[in-house]
């Protein structure tokens, strides 16, 4: 257990890069095996051959973006961490230490694909952040943390100022309790 | 008062199995030598006052007489031994090994007598003497030194009645009884205990590893044709089948093997995080040097919950 005041651990490019990269492998896993799926049904059901006109390839698009966002903004919302995340035990949480709304969530997607448009730079700007915030990170206000272990049901996380680890005379901002950051005085029983 | 009576009494009780217990293993261990040497010297003295006796002219009748007998009976043992085929050996083997494991079962003969022994703590206290005086190590020693047992264990093995006997054995419905009821006995355990922790039990596990005869044994009782068939039997018995069925379908496995699984999962994903953790801080590192920015200095991950008990 590591307890004490001390800095959070704000997540890093490369290990944020890793956790991106399992969730992009999940979405196209479960995108290409229900398109198979779908195609096979549709298949039984509409005889002869099936052109995509470019409403239909639209409203593919639609779908495929309702899907990747709606995997991402579910789990963020609900449990803070993407399946990616909760493998390389990480976390997102709002800049103030709150949990992420369904409305922050929708904000970061949003921002996840601004940054990923210019080729990814948005995502660089974790490396020279102080809190390594990206570029979704500062559109819907959010941070992430390494974790140590499952994220329990704690009442978690005021995240500290971000100059906390160059201003510790300042004092205790919050506690790292079995990996869960936690504000001052609201230690779990 | 006599001093002796007293001493006698300050002795601690002793049963009466004890006591013959005790007793023949001390007239065994001490006057073996001394028993071979009266046998010998009886033996000499029947072969030098005997022989002439028997070569006398007068004793001609009685050695002519003896001579027919002996000859009748070697006829009769040659007819016999005809009659005495193998079935028959096996169906009265098979008799015999019914009667004496019925009779044990019957009379709960062999928990009765390892009951007394455990309650008298007479197994104990036998197995320390032998420990101590040496004699296991002196047995061991003569016994793998010797071509008996490899003898005897040929001749088991090429005789059709050990299958019989081992099969009878091995399928008596009271053989587990009795085996559960003597290994749960807290005697046992002491006694198993005190062989094992014994020096003696080491030097005699190297002796008789390293005999030659050991392995001669072995190799002998493996190239037999009872450990194929035991193999055969065990392979294609009906419990084996159910214990291998109950036993994969057993939800304790299935959950083992998912928790494997799963922790070697999670080794590997620990093991790529350390890496990427280590990558986050070099990255950034080099991003702030090249963009001439002061470094922030980094607290790491939070170290993963250690195990109850473990120290930090």
């Amino acid at each position: 257990m590591t307890r004490g005041a001390s800095p959070p651990p704000y997540a890093g490019f490369a290990t944020r890069a890793v956790g991106l990269v399992v969730d992009i492998v999940i979405i196209d896993v479960v995108t290409v095996v229900g398109a198979a799926i779908a195609s096979l049904v549709l298949s039984t059901i509409i005889p002869g051959d099936v052109s995509l006109d470019l409403p239909a390839a639209l409203a593919a698009g639609a779908v495929w973006l309702i899907s990747v966002g709606g995997y991402f903004v579910l789990f963020w919302s609900l449990v803070g961490r993407t399946p990616g995340m909760r493998l390389m035990r990480l976390e997102v949480r709002a800049a103030d230490g709150g949990d992420v709304s369904f409305a922050r969530a929708l904000l970061r997607f949003v921002g996840l694909v601004v940054a990923a448009i210019p080729f990814g730079l948005g995502f660089l700007l974790t490396l020279v952040d102080d809190r390594r915030q990206g570029l979704q990170d500062k559109i819907g206000g959010t941070v992430v943390l390494y974790v140590a272990g499952r994220v329990r049901g704690v009442v978690a996380a005021a995240v500290p100022d971000p100059t906390a680890a160059r201003h510790e005379a300042a004092g205790p901002a919050g506690e790292v309790i079995e990996g869960t950051v936690v504000p001052p005085g609201a230690r779990p029983a | 008062m006599d001093d002796t009576y007293a001493d006698d009494r300050a002795e601690p009780a002793r049963s009466a199995a004890s006591t013959i217990a005790l007793a023949a293993i001390g007239l065994a261990d001490v006057s073996s030598r001394r028993i071979a040497g009266i046998a010998g010297f009886g033996v000499r003295a029947v072969a030098v006052v005997g022989g002439p006796v028997w070569r006398s002219p007068p004793a001609a009748p009685v050695r002519r007489a003896s001579s027919s007998a002996l000859e009748r009976l070697v006829e009769d043992g040659a007819r016999h031994e005809r009659l005495w085929s193998a079935e028959t050996r096996v169906a009265v083997t098979e008799r015999v090994v019914d009667a004496v494991v019925g009779a044990a079962i019957r009379y709960a003969l062999v928990e009765r007598v390892v009951g007394q022994l455990v309650a008298a703590g007479t197994l104990e206290r036998v197995v320390a003497q032998l420990i101590a005086a040496g004699t296991l190590e002196r047995v061991a020693g003569q016994v793998t030194e010797s071509p008996l047992p490899l003898r005897v264990v040929d001749d088991m093995l090429s005789e059709r009645v050990t299958d019989p006997i081992v099969t009878r054995v091995v399928e008596s419905p009271d053989l587990d009884r009795v085996v559960e009821r003597v290994l749960a006995s807290p005697a046992v355990d002491g006694v198993i205990t005190k062989v094992l922790d014994s020096p003696s039990t080491d030097r005699i596990v190297t002796q008789v590893l390293a005999s030659p005869g050991l392995e001669r044994l072995i190799v002998t009782v493996m190239e037999s044709r009872l450990v194929a068939d035991l193999t055969d039997h065990v392979v294609h018995s009906v419990e084996l089948q159910r214990v291998v069925s109950a036993v994969s379908q057993s939800p304790e496995l299935r959950s083992a093997i998912a928790e494997s699984s799963a922790s070697l999962a999670g080794e590997v994903a620990d093991q790529v995080r350390a890496k990427t953790v280590v990558a986050d801080d070099r990255a950034e590192r080099v991003a702030r040097r090249l963009l001439r920015r002061k470094p922030v200095p980094r607290m790491g991950p939070p170290e993963p919950p250690s195990p109850a008990g473990a120290p930090g």
